[in-house]
């Protein structure tokens, strides 16, 4: 019966276990459940994740091509330790001149992705319940307990439920009926699949994580540097070599650089295979390699090429899982779930109860409009 | 000229937006709005004629960017006050559209002459990455500006059709009028930030050969992102909604502007390395 920064309250068993180790971890591992399932301490290692971010972001970083060389290593640690002074080997220690890959930002990202997992299977079956739920007859608990609740009373004929009928058509909803002793229910839903969309994009979410993992082992870039007529090879894609035929500069009228285009070869196994344009952002494709436009040296005539050779297997699964969380986020802020459930009774009461899970406010005008068609319907009916 | 007139316009509407909030004049309420169309189609107009005259879309720069946001929050703003038929919250946006278009008119010249784009700017991702970016942060920036609108109110948070301020303050929109703004923008805007980045991702794998590196820019749109992911996470929970959840909203403007005018300040300063520096 404690309170941990009052995220989470459990209350102790009153009977204990046999086994005491039992006891503890069980009613251990039932706190970490509920604790990573909760939607404040989620929220909580977002704010902790965004704090790392932007503190990194405040700190040079180390290039890629530096980390991997040890002697440029060390004069990169030697400039930073002379702009940082005695924090300098401090900042180092902590791997915040590396953030993304350091300990202190990888945590809370990792528990981050833990809760993200157990917030989903801790939410999957009501989630999917509230999808695929088609019980048209429900308790008397709906009709007090939702947050949009109405009851009107008619005389005892059913064009108050003909009418109820057609305003919710107009509005765009599905409509399931039922009768149980005697007592008309009605269902009525808008984009009854949407709560999916919720699991979906958390799922997007970690395969979005799992291709920047994939991305952060698996993908290798090379820097080439080519003088005009000459060849270098990719070491990281064997046999496959490329040869500088030359670099155009395209102009404005105003003779500022409006394009660069670099000709070049690629040559496996020491035969040309073909030539291509490698443009700024047009880059030339080769089997599983890229390769991109980086700089140029030199003047004109004889200009030497910087290229990039790279191979990301993360980077597809990282734009397909980016597309799939785009559409159901879309799917869950554009197209929320509202259900409208009605039950009259043979006196005639008819009672509503609605809710829904986005657009809170634009619902609670819909339900108040509804209910104000209604009785100004019933009240022609009855005026004539 | 036209951009300079629809500067000139955006402050006689904020004017006259505050003269409304504190007389309720129907007829200053009217010519706010009248005022902020007017900006609205002047900016669009300047910012077509700019486009043409450079030979490309303008949004690229500390000058064309600023203006394609206060585009941004005057479109969004003026389409939720036509559609809700609600004026009261203008005052607050509309400052902030001011402050918005009064950076841009702070730029030296230098910066204000149109200039063909730079080679790694040569790409139909700009438009793509660069609108849905600037419709996201417009959103924000309403988003703010409702939040400072619903500050001073003392109603309670109620998701109920919207009714008139208990407390008689009726300069102010009612608590359930800011706060429908407030969710509308928030989860408007959400989806066009998350858009803007994954086609920046995708332009960045195209350009510089890794779809994302850490530069500060980047880390900062990451910064906001989670930030806004943040508030919605909050929002279901009772205790963050209302005034809090204002607050949240206007931090979150806050980090925007840091995203766009501090990080440039922060990447010269801490002489730190960024392929954003265009």
């Amino acid at each position: 019966m404690y309170n941990i920064f009052g995220l989470v309250s459990i209350k102790a068993r009153r009977k204990m276990p046999a086994s005491r180790i039992g006891f503890w971890a069980s009613t251990g591992s039932r706190l970490l459940w509920r604790l990573f399932s909760q939607l404040k301490f989620a929220a909580l290692l977002l704010l902790v994740v965004l704090l790392l971010a932007a503190f990194g972001s405040s700190l040079p970083q180390i290039p890629p091509e530096v980390a991997e060389d040890a002697s440029r290593l060390a004069f990169w640690r030697e400039a930073v330790r002379g702009k940082y002074g005695p924090f300098a080997d401090l900042l180092w220690s902590l791997g915040l001149f590396r953030f993304s890959r350091s300990a202190l930002f990888l945590a809370p990202l990792a528990l981050l992705v833990v809760s993200t997992i157990l917030c989903t299977l801790n939410r999957w079956r009501g989630v999917c319940r509230r999808a695929l739920n088609r019980d048209v007859v429900c308790p008397e608990a709906v009709f007090e307990s939702s947050p949009h609740r109405a009851r009107l009373e008619a005389q005892a004929d059913t064009r108050l439920w003909q009418t109820l009928r057609e305003s919710l058509r107009e509005r765009g909803f599905r409509l399931r009926s039922a009768t149980s002793e005697g007592v008309l229910y009605l269902r009525a839903e808008r984009n009854g699949l949407s709560p999916l969309a919720t699991l979906v994009n958390h799922f997007a979410l970690l395969l979005l994580l799992a291709g920047a993992l994939l991305s952060g082992f698996w993908a290798w870039r090379e820097e080439l540097v080519i003088p005009p007529g000459e060849t270098a090879r990719i070491s990281h894609s064997q046999g496959l070599a490329l040869r500088n035929d030359g670099f155009t500069i395209r102009r404005y009228p105003s003779r500022a650089a409006a394009s660069y285009e670099a000709n070049v070869t690629l040559i496996e196994e020491g035969e040309p295979v073909r030539s291509g344009l490698i443009r700024l952002n047009m880059p030339l494709a080769h089997r599983y390699v890229r390769l991109y436009l980086r700089g140029y040296e030199g003047k004109e005539g004889a200009y030497t090429l910087r290229l990039l050779a790279g191979y990301d297997p993360g980077y597809p699964l990282f734009v397909i899982a980016g597309c799939i969380f785009l559409v159901s986020l879309c799917v869950s802020f554009f197209l929320p779930h509202a259900c409208i459930q009605a039950r009259m009774e043979p006196e005639g009461a008819l009672h509503l109860a609605g809710h829904a899970d986005r657009q809170a406010y634009a619902f609670a005008e819909e339900f108040a409009s509804l209910i104000a068609e209604l009785r100004q319907r019933m009240e022609k009916q009855d005026a004539s | 000229m036209l951009i300079g007139w629809a500067y000139g316009l955006l402050w006689i509407a904020v004017l006259l937006y505050i003269a409304y909030t504190a007389l309720r004049r129907h007829w200053l309420g009217l010519g706010a709005t009248s005022a902020a169309t007017l900006s609205w189609g002047l900016l669009t107009a300047g910012l077509a004629d700019r486009g043409l005259a450079a030979g490309h879309w303008p949004m690229v720069g500390r000058y064309e960017f600023p203006l394609c946001f206060t585009w941004a929050i005057l479109t969004i703003y003026l389409a939720l006050e036509t559609a809700w038929h609600e004026r009261r919250a203008g005052a607050f946006v509309l400052v902030i559209a001011l402050v918005v278009a009064g950076y841009a008119a702070s730029r030296p010249s230098g910066d204000k002459n149109p200039s063909p784009l730079l080679p790694v700017l040569r790409s139909a991702w700009l438009q793509v990455h660069v609108l849905s970016a600037v419709i996201g942060y417009g959103a924000f920036a309403v988003a703010a500006g409702a939040g400072l609108a619903r500050l001073p109110a003392r109603a309670p948070s109620q998701a109920t059709a919207p009714s008139p301020d208990a407390e008689g303050r009726k300069w102010l929109p009612a608590a359930a009028d800011a706060e429908r703004m407030i969710e509308w923008s928030l989860t408007f805007g959400f989806p066009w930030l998350t858009f803007a980045i994954l086609a920046g991702a995708i332009w960045a794998q195209n350009a510089w050969g890794r779809y994302w590196g850490w530069d500060p820019k980047e880390t900062w749109s990451l910064v906001i992102w989670l930030w806004y992911l943040l508030i919605l996470h909050l929002r279901p929970i009772r205790s963050w909604r209302g005034r809090r959840l204002a607050i949240l909203a206007i931090i979150g403007l806050g980090l925007v502007f840091f995203s766009f005018i501090g990080v440039p300040w922060l990447v010269r300063s801490a002489q730190l390395e960024s392929l954003h520096g265009f």
